[in-house]
């Protein structure tokens, strides 16, 4: 059967008006979300590593996330991480303070850091244990080569080669694929030279949630 | 021969709901698809790419997190704002609305015949479980 071109525009803009404002409204919180929903799936990877999770500076039940680089972290909700000796928080739009010479901050979607760690609103690089960026567009070598900036300006470290890493990978989470560029560039990051990052592409729900299962299975703290 | 072509005029009417950033953007996109892609289906299918982008993808992340919260009592997490209280992630009410707007966003690819290509977004279940 041909594809109808006249019936196809009606139905989508039959769909587009009936949706308007809705459709705006989404597309407006669309990376928000996107950040909120990869903080849950850190949360749930941290108690898939033994962790007991509480949620912090809430406000009658409700949890504030940290949207923007703007504010004082103390007075978002975040989330305590304890397993054993070890206590972590989980907090969202972060800044970390830089690892080399000069006072720099850099802003970090996701941190999981050192309890009682912050030093005003910003937390030392010695003190955060992983930190997250999440994109929500599609993954291309430009996105990646800016999160190795991210790395090597907090915890250049991880760009090391030789003795495995101690501490858990950094990640790039991207709601888009990851093109053929990407996926290229990721593997000579990953495996050829071994930095102690990971990178998870579609990182959205599906059926098969190939993306988001293999980093549950694969991310260890 | 023959086929009729889609134009930068059915472009344009199509996406005349859509807020006048939002439709400059989609435009843009769209009339580079035309002028490097010549059939219909697949400009189409682009378009619906971008939709699935900016519009399902995020209806189906709030409905993931309202599940998950719900999912973790022991946390006293009622529900999520963005920045301040004011700014709900989606209330129940919108989660409604929106779930109505994704089996309508389903319904236009099954008429459209481009369903397929979509399969593996059909239907969501994240397993939320702590895991031993």
């Amino acid at each position: 059967m041909s594809f109808d071109k006249d019936r196809a525009v009606n139905f989508t803009n039959a769909f587009l008006h009936r949706w308007a404002t809705q459709l705006k409204d989404i597309s407006e919180r669309a990376s928000a979300v996107f950040e909120v929903f990869c903080s849950m799936l850190v949360i749930l990877a941290l108690e898939r590593n033994g962790f007991k999770i509480q949620a912090q500076n809430l406000r009658n039940g409700l949890f504030i996330a940290k949207r923007s680089v703007w504010g004082d972290p103390n007075i978002f909700s975040f989330f305590i991480a304890e397993r054993s000796t070890e206590i972590y928080e989980v907090r969202q739009n972060q800044f970390v303070k830089g690892c080399h010479q000069g006072f720099y901050v850099i802003n970090e979607d996701i941190v999981i850091m050192e309890q009682h760690s912050l030093r005003g609103t910003t937390v030392p690089h010695d003190k955060v244990i992983a930190f997250v960026s999440c994109k929500h567009l599609s993954c291309f070598p430009t996105i990646i080569a800016d999160f190795i900036g991210e790395v090597h300006e907090l915890q250049h470290f991880r760009l090391l080669s030789g003795p495995p890493h101690q501490l858990p990978p950094a990640l790039l989470l991207t709601s888009g694929a990851i093109t053929r560029g990407g996926r290229d560039l990721m593997n000579s990051l990953q495996r050829l030279r071994g930095y102690n990052i990971r990178i998870f592409g579609s990182f959205t729900p599906s059926q098969s949630n190939h993306s988001i299962r293999q980093f549950l299975a694969t991310w260890q703290i | 021969m023959g086929r009729k072509m889609i134009t930068k005029t059915d472009i344009e009417k199509m996406l005349s709901p859509l807020p006048e950033r939002t439709r400059k953007q989609y435009l843009d996109r769209v009339l580079t698809m035309i002028e490097t892609e010549k059939e219909d289906k697949a400009v189409f299918l682009y378009i619906m790419r971008m939709f699935f982008n900016d519009f399902v993808k995020p209806i189906d992340m709030m409905n993931a997190v309202s599940k998950f919260v719900s999912s973790r009592e022991e946390l006293g997490i009622k529900s999520i704002s963005l920045d301040s209280p004011e700014t709900p992630l989606a209330n129940e009410e919108e989660l409604r609305t929106y779930t109505k707007i994704r089996e309508d966003f389903f319904r236009m690819l099954d008429e459209l015949g481009l369903k397929d290509e979509f399969k593996d977004f059909s239907e969501v279940n994240l397993d939320f479980s702590k895991g031993e």
